[in-house]
C-alpha cells in the first residue's frame, strides 16, 4: 500500500517563482500519465522553440522552463483588438521525489508540445517472482 | 410561462450563447481583464491589425494541418478544429489532465464590413496564425492636404 501513497505524491506540484527579476509566466497545462516503466509529462508550450526550453531535475524537483519570443510585438502600426493569450514565458515545476531514474529522463518538444518521459526507479516497477521449485 | 418556469435551462443556454458571442467580438478594445477572461475548453486566441491586414493567431498545440477546417461567411471566421483520436493505452493511468481534447469551434466576427481579400494560415510551434488582408475599403486612407 506504501507504493500507492508514492506515486500519488509523485506529481505534487511546487509553483515556487524561479526569480523574482524575471518576467511574469505562465503555468501551462499537462497531461501526467503513469505506465509500466515510466511517468510521461505532456506540457503545452505553444510559441517557444526547442533550444529555447531548458529542464532540470534537481533533489528530486523537475523544472521546466520555456522562453518565448516575441517578434510580432515589434511591429509598431500594430494595433490589438483581441488578446486572450500573452507572450510571457512558461514555467513549471513538479515534485517527483526519488520515484524516477534521473539519469536517463528524455524530452522532446514538437509541434507545441513538450513530452518529458521519466523512467521509473527500479524499485517501483513491478517485478515477476518466479516460483521455484523444490 | 408556467413550463419556462419549470424548465429554466434552454432560456439560460441561450443567455450564454449570446453573452458568450458578445464577448468574443474582437471588435473590443479591451484587451485584458473580463473580457479577455477564457472559458473551459476554448482555445485562446489573439485578433490584431496593422495597415493591411487582419490577424488571428489561435493556440493549437499538436493539432496538425489537416485536422483545422477553415471558412470565411460573411465577415465572420469560423475555425474548426477535429482532433483525431488517440488510442488510450490499456496501460495507462492519469495522474493529472490539464490540456484541452476533444473538438473545438470558435467563430470570430472579425471587424469590417466586406469579406476579407485574401486568406492565409499557417501553423509554427503550435501557433495558427491566419491572415486577411483588408478590402480596399477597410484600410486606412491617408488625405494629403494642400497649401493654397
Amino acid at each position: 500500500m506504501s507504493l500507492v501513497e508514492t506515486k500519488n505524491n509523485t506529481a505534487s506540484q511546487t509553483n515556487q517563482e524561479p526569480n523574482t527579476q524575471e518576467k511574469p509566466f505562465r503555468i501551462p497545462p499537462v497531461d501526467i500519465s503513469e505506465y509500466e516503466n515510466e511517468y510521461l509529462i505532456e506540457a503545452d508550450m505553444p510559441g517557444t522553440k526547442e533550444e529555447n526550453i531548458d529542464i532540470q531535475f534537481h533533489q528530486g524537483e523537475l523544472r521546466i522552463r520555456g522562453v518565448v519570443n516575441t517578434p510580432n510585438e515589434k511591429i509598431t502600426k500594430r494595433i490589438d483588438r483581441y488578446r486572450q493569450f500573452e507572450t510571457s514565458n512558461y514555467y513549471r515545476a513538479f515534485k517527483i521525489g526519488e520515484s524516477v531514474n534521473a539519469a536517463e529522463i528524455l524530452a522532446h518538444y514538437a509541434n507545441g508540445i513538450l513530452t518529458v518521459h521519466l523512467p521509473k526507479a527500479e524499485i517501483l516497477k513491478p517485478r515477476k517472482i518466479e516460483i521455484s521449485q523444490k | 410561462m408556467y413550463s419556462e418556469l419549470v424548465y429554466p435551462y434552454p432560456l439560460s443556454r441561450e443567455l450564454f450563447r449570446r453573452l458568450n458571442q458578445f464577448l468574443s467580438m474582437p471588435s473590443f478594445n479591451e484587451t485584458e481583464g473580463f473580457f479577455g477572461s477564457l472559458s473551459s475548453g476554448e482555445l485562446a486566441t489573439n485578433v490584431w491589425e496593422d495597415d493591411d491586414a487582419f490577424y488571428v493567431e489561435m493556440e493549437v498545440p499538436g493539432i496538425k494541418p489537416e485536422e483545422i477546417d477553415l471558412s470565411i461567411i460573411g465577415t465572420e471566421l469560423q475555425i474548426k478544429i477535429a482532433r483525431s483520436h488517440e488510442q488510450d493505452s490499456k496501460n495507462v493511468r492519469y495522474l493529472r489532465r490539464e490540456r484541452i481534447a476533444g473538438n473545438t469551434v470558435r467563430t470570430i466576427t472579425l471587424p469590417m464590413d466586406s469579406t476579407p481579400k485574401e486568406l492565409n494560415a499557417t501553423i509554427e510551434a503550435g501557433i495558427l496564425c491566419v491572415r486577411l488582408r483588408k478590402p480596399e475599403e477597410a484600410k486606412v486612407q491617408k488625405i494629403t492636404v494642400s497649401q493654397k
